[in-house]
């Protein structure tokens, strides 16, 4: 369970920081479809073992009445605090909000900019 | 332009040792070793994930050293060492790595994890006190989507433990 909340939290880090979808169409005598821009994890960065932080998990037993023997899940609900999480803390650090992930380097260039 | 049908396409033969045994394999020139090993010689306990050199989660050890097997042709494998996680354990034992990594909870899909134990087994066989920080450097190239890696640090460092106790009862 441990492993479900701190994997969460480095997806949430890796959509956080870095995981940016981009899409390209192509062109019309193809199909005209929308692909992925960079359909391969060398341009689509995740975190690395060398990216992750430490994590402190506190699980809090509490079960849940609907779910089959009080169960629930543990598994993507840690995953939304993370970018909200990141942005605040960019926000709290230079003072610029960005309202968008990635939360990149570029973004609060700009934002500071402005 | 035709194309020849499969078996008739193995036209390369090597000899090499994998997991400490004498095999030869005879397969396509063309081959990868991840794809030796897996197609030719049903060796599926080494993942292939992007075959571009980019995830990790095809690692062997060639001769002692974690390698990308989706980037190494096999015909230059003739004469050399592999070992694929399973070659890890011995006489039917779990290899330490492994029992911590069980133990521990170091993986949840677990497709990252062959990889990761040879690539940790090639750490520990060169510095059998790692630490934290020479255990993130080693398996940095071992993309894990799951586990957010901290349980796979701990495991390695509770296989050194394990390992030295083995170590200490024998002698
Ligand atoms: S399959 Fe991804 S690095 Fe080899
Ligand atoms: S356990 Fe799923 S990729 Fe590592």
């Amino acid at each position: 369970m441990r492993g479900q909340v701190e994997g969460s939290v480095y997806m949430g880090l890796g959509e956080a920081l870095m995981e940016e979808q981009e899409f390209r169409r192509l062109p019309k005598k193809l199909s005209h479809a929308l692909v992925h821009k960079f359909p391969s994890i060398l341009e689509y960065k995740s975190p690395t073992s060398l990216d992750m932080p430490e994590v402190t998990t506190e699980l809090i037993e509490a079960p849940d009445p609907r779910g089959p023997f009080g169960a629930k899940e543990v598994g993507q609900g840690p995953l939304l605090p993370i970018m909200p999480a990141v942005a605040n803390a960019v926000y709290d650090a230079v003072g610029v909000r960005i309202d968008e992930i990635p939360v990149t380097p570029e973004k609060i260039m700009k934002a500071l900019a402005e | 332009m035709t194309t020849l049908p499969i078996e008739s396409q193995k036209t390369s033969q090597i000899r090499f040792t994998l997991n400490g045994e004498e095999t030869d394999v005879c397969f396509a020139p063309y081959k990868t070793l991840l794809e030796v090993l897996r197609e030719d010689l049903g060796h599926t306990g080494t993942k292939h994930g992007c075959e571009l050199g980019e995830c990790g989660a095809c690692a062997v050890l060639l001769d002692g050293k974690p390698v990308l097997s989706c980037l190494v042709l096999a015909v230059d494998c003739s004469g050399r060492q592999v070992l694929t996680v399973e070659g890890l354990g011995e006489d039917g034992n779990l290899h330490p790595l492994q029992d911590a990594f069980a133990d521990l909870g170091a993986a949840q899909c677990g497709y990252c994890t062959p990889a990761i134990l040879v690539t940790a087994k090639a750490l520990l066989d060169q510095n059998p006190h790692p630490s934290r920080d020479q255990i993130r450097e080693a398996i940095s190239g071992n993309l894990c989507r799951c586990t957010g890696y901290l349980q796979i640090f701990e495991a390695v460092e509770a296989a050194v433990l394990k390992i030295a106790a083995q170590k200490s009862t024998v002698t």
